[in-house]
């Protein structure tokens, strides 16, 4: 492949997300970042946790990327009551013509490509774990037999900060498989107005299906491509390695507030991330200031907190951003 | 130059490259100009440091300490800077290639692109090779990486170099400055300046004499720069002292001679000497008894007779020595006899008192210089005011006469609430009670507890028969109130007790009734010996 074809590719790639975006935008107003955010994670090959107060339209942006992008998708309400075998699917007995009865996987609302978990919380931590296998692997084991995931797969879980009532904090192990965990903010007042003046007309605006399946995976090879200098790949180490308490890296506030700090998963979401970044920007190379960028999102619920940082009330975010701030780039 | 290693678009590396070597190179040079300024500037510290020495030294020991300090930390401080720039240099291409993408504003392009010009090529490689050596061919490396010191330390270092130079120029003026303070440090006016120089001019006309070289030893004092007001003042006593007692003893030994005239009035042929012995004038009854010897002076004698007289008079004093004389009657013809060695030596002792007076007689006109000076560095001293008020404080006895008031009818003495003394007590001795350095406001009548003179007194009648009623105002007088009395007699009580206390536990472990007995004693020992 030539420079010319790179940069022909690297221009498709930015096209096509802009397209996404912009087609997004025209349902979901004032939340671009986490446009951008959920896009990165379905193009890095990761799913995306968002955590909004109710009624701030996580169900609707996730919905309308569905809508926009040309996959099958399912979504699935989760509820106490619900068992993993409502997710994955079943084994049920199936009689044929001739009368005999054999045994027939029946295939859960996991086997689509967008898959949107709807209040994730609200389910038991063992239905949760349903999803680990194949939010990871890509894959369902049930039977005694594996069944792969049609690609792209993509799980986009939205949970409610605030209700606790009948709802179970997401496994560390579940947690550290979502790519990004984005936070949905209340809409500013002129993005409220945008708001209404659309949801409150007698037709709800129109999205159209821009984007297939083989050009998200062709999206994705693409941010694979970029390459990574072992100096700034070596950043994104720091960084990882500065949430470490025990860590030589770690930082005041890491050491005082944290009790486990990011996995690896962590920094490969940071490249990853910082890939599509660096390919946004039209640029061929992943810069420091591209993983910067997606750090809080990357990292903020791989970050285990001790008693301290909830008796002071200090965060992931105020962590991280001290990090962030305290860690040089490599010299 | 690096070489790029295969795979790698070699041009568009070498692009690079080029650009990072030659950044790299201009921060070597300004890294060497950086050193280089600082090394400049520690030797432009130093000199101003010598030169600040040069002009301080004598005439400001605080101001040379702190140049030198100043100076050392100066030093250390560019010794640091250099150290840490050493410590901290990393040169190399990371380094420009950092520099570059901060300068540029190329996040980081030019650092992957020296990675992935050392590493394995591909497509993308290529493609991003190729960007940042396009974007390097546009760069100008003097504009990346200028050849400069930092602002900073130019401006330091040339504000030292600008200190140098009017150290260098304004040395008279600093040296002038300086001085100035040398001859203040003195602490003595124009006028004090004077009498000092008219003392030291006393004092080198008998450098010998004890007085003069007490008297020595207190200018020295008073001119010393580094000594304390209190030093001044305790040297300038001890001077004062030695002068007083040069004065006793001069007048000690003019009472001798009359005494020594009056006794030798009646011998045969010592009539002129007695007379100018009883009249105080040694010089003279030398000559006289020079003259009635025939001998020109003691230094006229033979080897012998001196050495004689020297061992003799240790073992005579003056008036044997005259009598002996007297009972030679003149001349002799067979050389120096007993007699006649006598009586040079004789000549030799009056001559001697006769200079020692005149010595004394000399430090005793330079008393009142001696005194003003003295009461002059008492004025300044601190110590002395401090002391002279906690004597004040101590010795609450004021003096008799001061006090008095006067009211209607009269003058109130203040006796009635004093005790009255024949003479004042060691305690009153210095403290303000008439002392020439205190000139201080009596206490109060009672201490501090002062009673209204209506409640201590009361006014009583004179009966006087016969007189008009209206003359009857003038027959009256103060005494003492009930309550007056009273007082009186618990502070007798109270007076008793401490005098008593004061008996058995006194600070010096001499008693008040033994003190003067004590005193008397040294004071006898000390002219015992003399």
């Amino acid at each position: 492949m030539s420079s010319v074809a790179v940069d022909r590719q690297v221009e498709q790639f930015r096209d096509n997300f802009r397209i996404v975006r912009d087609e997004v935008s025209r349902v979901i107003v004032g939340n671009d970042r986490n446009i951008v955010g959920i896009m990165t994670c379905l193009l890095a090959r990761g799913h995306v946790l968002l955590e909004g107060i109710p009624g701030i339209g996580k169900t609707k942006l996730v919905q309308t990327l569905a809508d926009v992008l040309h996959l099958k998708f399912s979504r699935i309400q989760f509820t106490p009551d619900l068992m993993p075998g409502d997710i994955i699917g079943t084994t049920v007995v199936r009689e044929d013509e001739s009368g005999r009865k054999h045994m027939q996987f029946q295939r859960g609302p996991i086997f689509a490509n967008l898959v949107l978990a709807d209040e994730i919380n609200r389910a038991t931590p063992k239905t949760q774990s349903a999803l680990l296998e194949a939010m990871q692997e890509n894959s369902v084991s049930a039977g005694g037999q594996t069944h792969p995931l049609e690609q792209p797969f993509f799980v986009l879980a939205t949970m409610n900060p605030l209700e606790m009532e009948g709802t179970y904090l997401l496994p560390e192990a579940q947690l550290d498989r979502f790519f990004f965990k984005l936070k949905m903010g209340f809409p500013p007042a002129d993005a409220l107005h945008d708001i209404i003046e659309r949801t409150t007309r007698a037709q709800d605006p129109v999205v159209e299906r821009v984007l297939g399946q083989g050009q998200i995976l062709q999206m994705r090879d693409t941010v694979r491509s970029v390459p990574v200098a072992r100096p700034i790949q070596q950043y994104a180490i720091d960084l990882t390695l500065a949430t470490h308490p025990e860590s030589e890296r770690a930082t005041e506030m890491t050491r005082r507030y944290v009790r486990f700090g990011s996995s690896p998963r962590g920094t490969q979401a940071l490249i990853l991330g910082a890939k599509v970044n660096a390919l946004l920007a039209d640029r061929l190379h992943v810069a420091c200031e591209d993983i910067r960028a997606v750090a809080l999102d990357a990292l903020r619920h791989r970050l285990l907190l001790n008693f301290d940082a909830e008796a002071d009330k200090v965060d992931s975010d105020a962590i991280l951003s001290d990090v962030l701030h305290r860690v040089a780039e490599p010299q | 130059m690096t070489q790029p290693q295969q795979g790698a678009t070699p041009a568009a590396a070498q692009a690079v490259l080029l650009l990072l070597e030659q950044v790299d190179r201009r921060q070597r040079l300004n890294g060497l100009l950086y050193a280089v300024t600082l090394l400049a500037g520690l030797a432009l510290v130093a000199m101003l440091v010598w030169r600040l020495v040069i002009v301080f030294n004598r005439a400001a020991p605080v101001a040379t300490a702190l140049v030198v300090l100043t100076g050392i930390s100066a030093g250390i401080g560019l010794l640091l800077l250099l150290g840490y720039g050493i410590l901290n240099y990393h040169g190399g291409l990371e380094r420009a290639a950092r520099h570059a993408d901060r300068v540029a504003g190329l996040r980081d392009e030019m650092l992957s692109a020296l990675y992935f010009a050392r590493s394995a090529g591909g497509a993308w490689i290529d493609a991003q090779l190729q960007r940042a050596a396009a974007d390097a061919r546009t760069l100008n490396c003097a504009r990346l990486a200028p050849t400069r010191v930092p602002v900073r330390v130019l401006a330091a270092v040339a504000a030292v170099a600008l200190l140098v130079l009017l150290s260098w120029h304004l040395t008279p003026m600093l040296s002038a400055v300086a001085t100035q303070p040398e001859e203040a440090s003195t602490g003595l006016t124009p006028e004090e300046q004077q009498q000092v120089r008219t003392l030291q001019a006393v004092v080198a006309q008998a450098p010998d004499s004890r007085t003069a070289r007490a008297l020595g030893a207190g200018l020295d004092a008073v001119t010393r720069k580094d000594a304390s007001e209190e030093d001044k003042r305790r040297a300038l006593a001890r001077a004062q002292e030695a002068v007083e007692q040069g004065k006793l003893e001069a007048a000690s030994a003019r009472e001798g001679m009359y005494q020594l005239g009056q006794r030798l009035r009646g011998q045969k042929g010592m009539e002129e000497v007695a007379q100018a012995l009883a009249e105080g004038d040694a010089r003279k009854a030398a000559e006289l008894l020079e003259r009635k010897a025939g001998t020109p002076g003691a230094e006229g004698a033979g080897g012998r007779a001196g050495a004689e007289a020297g061992q003799r008079a240790r073992e005579k004093d003056l008036e044997r020595l005259l009598q002996e004389a007297a009972q030679a009657g003149g001349k002799s013809e067979t050389g120096p006899t007993p007699s006649s060695v006598a009586m040079k030596e004789a000549v030799d002792r009056l001559n001697k008192i006769a200079s020692e007076l005149e010595v004394q007689g000399t430090m005793s006109n330079s008393t009142k210089l001696l005194q003003q000076l003295q009461l002059a560095v008492a004025q300044r001293s601190t110590m002395s005011a401090g002391r002279f008020a906690q004597q004040a404080a101590q010795n609450s006895s004021p003096g008799n006469e001061s006090g008095n008031t006067v009211m209607p009818g009269g003058k109130m003495f203040r006796s009635g609430a004093v005790a009255q003394e024949s003479e004042r007590s060691e305690q009153q001795e210095g403290s303000k009670a008439g002392e020439a350095q205190g000139e201080s406001v009596a206490d109060a009548l009672l201490g501090q507890q002062t009673t209204p003179l209506a409640v201590q007194l009361k006014q009583e009648a004179l009966p006087q028969d016969g007189e008009p009623e209206e003359k009857s105002s003038e027959a009256w007088f103060y005494a003492e109130s009930k309550e007056q009395k009273s007082a009186l007699e618990a502070r007798a009580v109270q007076a008793r007790a401490a005098f008593a206390q004061a008996q058995t536990t006194p600070p010096e472990a001499i008693s008040v009734r033994h003190r003067r007995t004590v005193k008397e004693y040294f004071m006898h020992l000390r002219e015992g010996a003399q």
